[in-house]
């Protein structure tokens, strides 16, 4: 199986910025495209982001048009993120889920988004 | 007004020009930081939620305390409690009558919570602990200026009006903190507060 270390991949060990994000989302798709699983390993990142978790995993579960996390961890395993960070990312998983159900029912997630979500 | 300072001169000028060693976060910079619904995925909001998640943790980096309050707090509970119902189960009312029994007999809808409400709690442990400060609820009530501001900034403002000077700080992307009283920073990553600060001349820049 193929394993990308995310903090040497990316040359940092700070994962927040998007474009960080996207280079590595495109790696991870590169490598799902030749095999079947790959293993993410966030060892001696620092800090991750929601934003960081959203423009990889998330856009991975749209993508693969995922519908549980337990097919995500099939074919990615994840290692090395602390505790904390796991909880976000499960919460990440949770919303990917969410929007790709609306996606299949043909609705639109900006929309729904706009509509639903209040401040 | 209060002087305008962005996270990046607050970490170059921090104890030569002041000293600051903790900050104040207000709700909207709680929900941009978390990003609870994962909002950030849409191309639109994406320099609006990173901004601010790289500005938390460089400060974060550097030592500085981002502090919460019991309003910031009941606020980002709302935001959750609304939206996880409004947006999960496509109503565009909230019922309370409705939203406990989904979280009792729902099993999907009760995940969801439990989830939201784990990373809630650990938010306001870890990442943005709560700052405890000693106030009396009844000055509180008699000082509210309910035509300027809500009562969730009308605490904040209060708490940071009684605290030492190297706390007197708020990061928040409202312009409503803009338009207070100068005894405080204000951290932002809200280019409309930081446009209308140059123009006015309080940006820290402009200033020292």
């Amino acid at each position: 199986m193929n394993t990308i270390k995310v903090v040497e991949f990316l040359n940092n060990s700070n994962l927040l910025s998007s474009t960080k994000a996207n280079l590595l989302y495109k790696q991870m798709l590169k490598y799902l495209n030749n095999s079947e699983s790959l293993i993410l390993d966030f060892s001696d990142y620092t800090s991750i982001s929601s934003s960081f978790l959203n423009s990889t995993i998330g856009q991975l579960i749209i993508e693969k048009q995922l519908d549980s996390k337990e097919k995500l961890f099939k074919i990615v395993k994840i290692i090395g993120l602390s505790e904390d960070d796991m909880d976000n990312l499960i919460l990440t998983v949770q919303n990917a889920i969410f929007k790709n159900n609306l996606l299949s029912q043909g609705q639109n997630i900006e929309d729904i988004y706009s509509n639903y979500i209040t401040y | 007004m209060p002087i305008v300072i962005t996270a990046q001169e607050l970490i170059e000028h921090n104890n030569t020009k002041f000293s600051i060693e903790g900050f104040f976060i207000d709700t909207n910079i709680v929900i941009l930081a978390k990003d609870p619904f994962s909002e950030s995925i849409f191309p639109k909001n994406i320099n609006r939620f990173e901004s601010v998640q790289i500005a938390i943790e460089l400060l974060k980096s550097r030592g500085f305390i981002p502090y919460s309050t019991l309003p910031v707090i009941l606020e980002y509970f709302k935001h959750i409690q609304f939206n996880t119902y409004t947006l999960y189960l496509q109503k565009e009312k909230y019922n309370a009558k409705d939203f406990k029994n989904k979280k009792h007999n729902d099993l999907m809808f009760k995940e969801i919570w439990e989830n939201r409400m784990k990373q809630f709690k650990r938010t306001f442990k870890k990442t943005f602990p709560l700052f405890e400060a000693n106030e009396s609820y009844q000055n509180l009530l008699d000082e509210f200026n309910f035509v300027d501001l809500d009562f969730g900034d009308h605490l904040l403002i209060n708490i940071v009006s009684k605290v030492k000077q190297s706390l007197k700080i708020i990061f928040s992307n409202d312009i409503d903190f803009y338009s207070l009283s100068d005894d405080y920073f204000l951290i932002t990553t809200n280019k409309n507060i930081l446009n209308k600060a140059k123009a006015e001349r309080k940006l820290f820049s402009q200033k020292f």
